[in-house]
């Protein structure tokens, strides 16, 4: 898989016109500091303090006032015409259109659903490649802010106040972002993980997401249903298929299936899951409490979590 | 040239005066010239402190997942220093310049109300301790200096670490802070309105004090707005008012819309007089009268009129309407106009002097190169879909660090180079400017230049760590080791500050050849600034008077005397 994390590695048709933006305005910029910086030094060396020299006096010259107040008018109002032009074709209003993922941030992880095939998932989010997408953005709490380098702009998560984002992605890989405005504690540990695929793969993955748990498979993990009924799991989490009251807490049907845990904070191995369920606060500042669970009931949720695949 | 009545091998600095002895003198002090000290002493210190916590940051920063510093500590830090930077050194140090040298250079004996102006001192230092002292109460501020709500809210801000009294003294301090601004504002204005010398003219006025008044103007109309969301944040925190709380059909937003209404101007009123000093330091040491004056004049006031319409701009990112983006955006990029004419301006008066590199000098030059770069990177993020992509990103703490630090910063060292000889009757030691200086370049350009690529490699702002990603690592330990060496700099400074007081060389009324008002007096100025008032038939009036050959001792006394007390 190709990882995707910055600004200048565009995957999406809205990232290259937003580069394509940025590279217009680095040029005139860098012109404009160049003109700059070399009147400067070129003052600084030819005008240096000399015995003998007198400095000369003129004060004014309307002419050049207007020359140097009429180009920068000039430039600016290309680079607003830039703008313009960049911003309709980056992320024109919604118009009614029906989100193809709505996703909702939360401290410090983001809920996901896919109305159409009707998929709740968190943290991890599986896109097709080729068609022009439409996310929606709301907030469960305060403002946090979705920002994927890759896929061109961010859009803040306001509450109260859905936003949207228009994607084409064009190139599968694992697109890296987080949440770029400050929500608290957990703020820098509230990471994104965009997984762009072909439309067959993206519609297996939906596949596989659209059924409800798999059932333990071995007594450790029928044990561990059992920790998880009773240890409060279920008043913030949901599985389909065994309980869905949960809305707090990231929905871990298909916990097993994602690479990371806890929004990016752990790579998904039997270990960190573990390490996680013993001490949630100790990997990230989360609202995730911290249990009390004894070494055995951790090791029989690691084997029925690790289950659901 | 000694209008004061002591030559000047024999003065004392400005301590040794006898007008100023006793701890009395400073605790009860009504001269502009003595509240100005205070205001100088006290933001240098906040910004020493407002620097040890950049250094506590960047030492954070300085390698991917580093472990020092936890979530808790980083977030009060990252907010303490930008409150402040802004609020408790940057802009009071502007303050000091201002209280100072306005009276001065105009020519009157204070400001128009020299017990008000003791009034803001002492709320700007109450404010400041206040906020402070949160750290003692179970913990600062740690939500950003700008605070957005609803994260400022009671159900947020309690936390396992934290009761979240931050928020409400950083609200009562700034509360104080801010009226002493507003006053501040009102005295500056009256004083440039009404006690000018007699025959200065507005076309006669230095460009200091022209950009000290605009920036009085910025603030007076500013202040409220933040303010009023202030007042209205404590009633949320405290009687549920709920303005900003969406479950109960408040807006989120509203604060954004308040805070930036100020904010944005704020960034001017950052600026603004530092311009004013480059105005003032540019000619002096090209021995060449400043280019376009009236331009400059005209620019300042149209910034003052834009910087109002320009806040949504911080709110790109939102999700707004179009309609609002474009006027925002068009406003935004119109503002660079008059700051482009500022800078060709001070390049025009460079052209044809005779320049000399003291450090006043450099530090200027370098200012207008680094708030070039500054300016540049605004103009990218008012281009709308730029700042889609960059904002809240390291790209950004990059640009406004360029404007501040290599813009703001960098002036107010000029002055303090021009300056410190009138204030206190001695020079800085050259040698440790210059040393000072190429370390501030050194350690500004090599800390903060790089931040631009950590914005564009994926890096957000305002986090405690960061994962090991494809170049974070190598970025944020050149930013580390670079802010060191900055930090040197500044070291060195506060050295050169203490020590040239006591060894500096006696600087005479006008060691630079100075043009305006202030350097007719003694150094340090006499209690009532001026024995005689020159005359002032042009912005350059000292360098008149020395044409014709006549010096401000012998002048005649001018035709109105004034009294202000
Ligand atoms: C008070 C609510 C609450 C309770 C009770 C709770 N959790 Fe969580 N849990 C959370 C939250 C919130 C998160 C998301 C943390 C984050 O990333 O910030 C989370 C995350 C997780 C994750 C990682 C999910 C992912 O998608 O990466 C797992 C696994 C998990 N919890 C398991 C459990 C188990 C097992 C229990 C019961 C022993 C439990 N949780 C009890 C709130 C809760
Ligand atoms: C002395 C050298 C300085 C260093 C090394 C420094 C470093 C930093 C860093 C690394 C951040 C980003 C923190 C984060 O987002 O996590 C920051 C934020 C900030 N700095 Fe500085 N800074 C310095 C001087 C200044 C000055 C002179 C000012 C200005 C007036 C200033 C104003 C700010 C502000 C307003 C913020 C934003 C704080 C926030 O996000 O709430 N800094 N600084
Ligand atoms: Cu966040
Ligand atoms: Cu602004």
């Amino acid at each position: 898989m190709d990882y995707f994390t910055s600004v200048l590695s565009p995957g999406t048709r809205q990232a290259v016109d937003i580069l394509r933006a940025f590279y217009i305005v680095l040029g005139v910029s860098a012109f404009i500091f160049a003109v700059v910086a070399g009147l400067s030094m070129y003052a600084l060396c030819r005008f240096r303090r000399r015995e003998g020299r007198e400095p000369k006096t003129f004060r004014e010259n309307v002419r050049l006032e207007v020359l140097w107040t009429a180009i920068p008018l000039l430039i600016v109002t290309g680079l607003f015409v830039v703008a313009v032009w960049i911003m309709s074709l980056v992320n024109p209003p919604a118009l009614g259109h029906q989100p193809d993922l709505t996703v909702t941030a939360h401290q410090w992880w983001w809920g996901l659903r896919y109305p159409q095939p009707g998929v709740t998932a968190a943290n991890e989010i599986h896109l097709p490649v080729g068609r022009r997408l439409l996310l929606r953005f709301e907030s469960g709490d305060v403002i946090h802010s979705f920002w994927v380098p890759s896929l061109g702009q961010k859009i803040d998560v306001i509450p109260g106040h859905p936003n949207h984002l228009w994607l084409t992605l064009e190139r599968p890989g694992v697109y890296l972002g987080a949440c770029s405005s400050f929500c608290g504690m957990g703020h820098g540990k509230m990471r994104i993980r965009v997984i762009a695929q072909s439309t067959d793969d993206f519609n297996t993955w939906i596949g596989s997401q659209q059924q409800p748990a798999s059932p333990p498979s071995a007594a450790q993990a029928a044990k561990g249903v059992g920790v998880f009924m009773e240890k409060n799991c279920i008043n913030c989490h949901s599985i389909a298929g065994l309980v869905t009251k949960g809305r707090v807490a990231p929905d871990l049907t298909h916990v097993a299936s994602r690479e990371t845990l806890a929004a990016g904070a752990l790579t998904n191995t039997p270990e960190n899951l573990s390490r996680w369920l013993r001490d949630p606060q100790s990997v990230k500042d989360c609202n995730m409490p911290d249990l009390g669970l004894s070494d055995d009931q951790v090791g029989y949720l690691v084997a029925y979590l690790g289950g659901l695949k | 040239m000694n209008g004061g009545s002591v030559p000047p091998e024999k003065a004392g600095t400005v301590f040794q005066m006898k007008e100023y002895k006793g701890l009395l003198s400073w605790l009860s002090p009504v001269d502009h010239k003595q509240i100005g000290i205070m205001y100088f002493i006290t933001s240098l210190t906040f910004f020493l402190v407002a620097v040890s916590l950049a250094m506590i940051m960047r030492t954070q920063l300085i390698r991917p997942n580093h472990g020092w510093l936890s979530s808790a500590t980083y977030n009060q830090v990252f907010s303490m220093h930008g409150t402040t930077m802004v609020f408790l050194a940057v802009m009071p140090m502007l303050i000091a310049f201002m209280i100072y040298f306005t009276p001065l250079m105009i020519g009157a004996r204070d400001v128009a109300f020299p017990r008000m102006n003791a009034l803001s001192y002492w709320l700007y230092l109450m404010g400041g301790l206040l906020l402070y002292f949160s750290f003692f109460t179970g913990g600062a501020l740690n939500v950003g200096w700008s605070a957005y709500a609803p994260l400022t809210e009671t159900n947020y801000t309690m936390s396992k670490y934290m009761i979240g009294t931050g928020v409400d003294y950083w609200i009562v301090g700034l509360l104080l802070a801010g009226a002493g601004t507003i006053m501040n504002s009102v005295n500056i204005l009256v004083t440039v309105a009404a006690l000018r010398a007699p025959d200065m003219k507005l076309s006669r006025v230095p460009l200091f004090v022209w950009m000290s008044a605009a920036n009085a103007v910025l603030m007076l109309l500013a202040m409220p707005a933040l303010n009023t969301a202030l007042v209205m944040l404590f009633l949320d925190r405290h009687l549920n008012a709920l303005f900003f709380v969406p479950a109960a059909g408040g807006k989120p937003l509203l604060w954004q819309h308040y805070f930036w209404f100020f904010g944005h101007p704020e960034v001017y009123i950052l600026i603004l007089p530092g311009f004013g000093i480059i105005s003032e330091v540019i000619p002096v040491f090209s021995r060449k009268p400043i280019f376009g004056y009236a331009f400059l004049a005209i620019a300042t006031v149209a910034i003052g009129f834009l910087s109002f319409g320009v806040w949504a701009h911080h709110m790109f990112a939102t999700g707004m309407n179009f309609t609002v983006y474009y006027v925002f955006a068009l406003a935004s990029m119109l503002i660079a106009v008059p700051t482009g004419i500022k800078v060709f301006n001070w390049i025009a008066t460079m052209w044809g002097g005779s320049i000399s590199f003291d450090t006043a000098m450099l530090f200027a030059v370098a200012f207008i190169l680094q708030f070039t770069i500054g300016g540049l990177t605004g103009v990218a993020f008012a281009t709308v879909p730029i700042d889609w992509a960059l904002t809240h990103t390291y790209f950004v703490v990059a640009h406004f660090h360029y404007t501040l630090l290599g813009g703001t910063l960098f002036t107010v060292m000029a002055g303090f180079y021009y300056w410190y000889p009138k204030i206190t009757g001695r020079m800085l030691s050259e040698k440790l400017g210059k040393i000072q200086f190429w370390l501030m370049v050194i350690g500004f350009n090599g800390a903060f230049f790089i931040l631009h690529f950590a914005g564009l490699a994926g890096m957000p702002r305002r986090v405690y760590t960061y994962p090991d990603l494809p170049h974070l690592a190598s970025i944020n330990l050149i930013s580390s080791l670079s802010a060191y060496i900055l930090a040197l700099g500044i070291l060195v400074f506060f050295a050169n500050l203490i020590v040239s007081l006591r060894k500096g060389k006696p600087a005479g009324d006008n060691p630079w050849n100075g043009a305006t008002l202030e350097w007719a007096t003694s150094s340090p100025p006499p209690p009532r600034n001026f024995e005689r008032i020159p005359p002032v038939r042009s912005i350059t009036p000292l360098w008149d008077l020395k044409e014709s050959g006549r010096l401000p001792d012998t002048l005649p006394s001018s035709s109105r005397e004034r009294d202000n007390e």
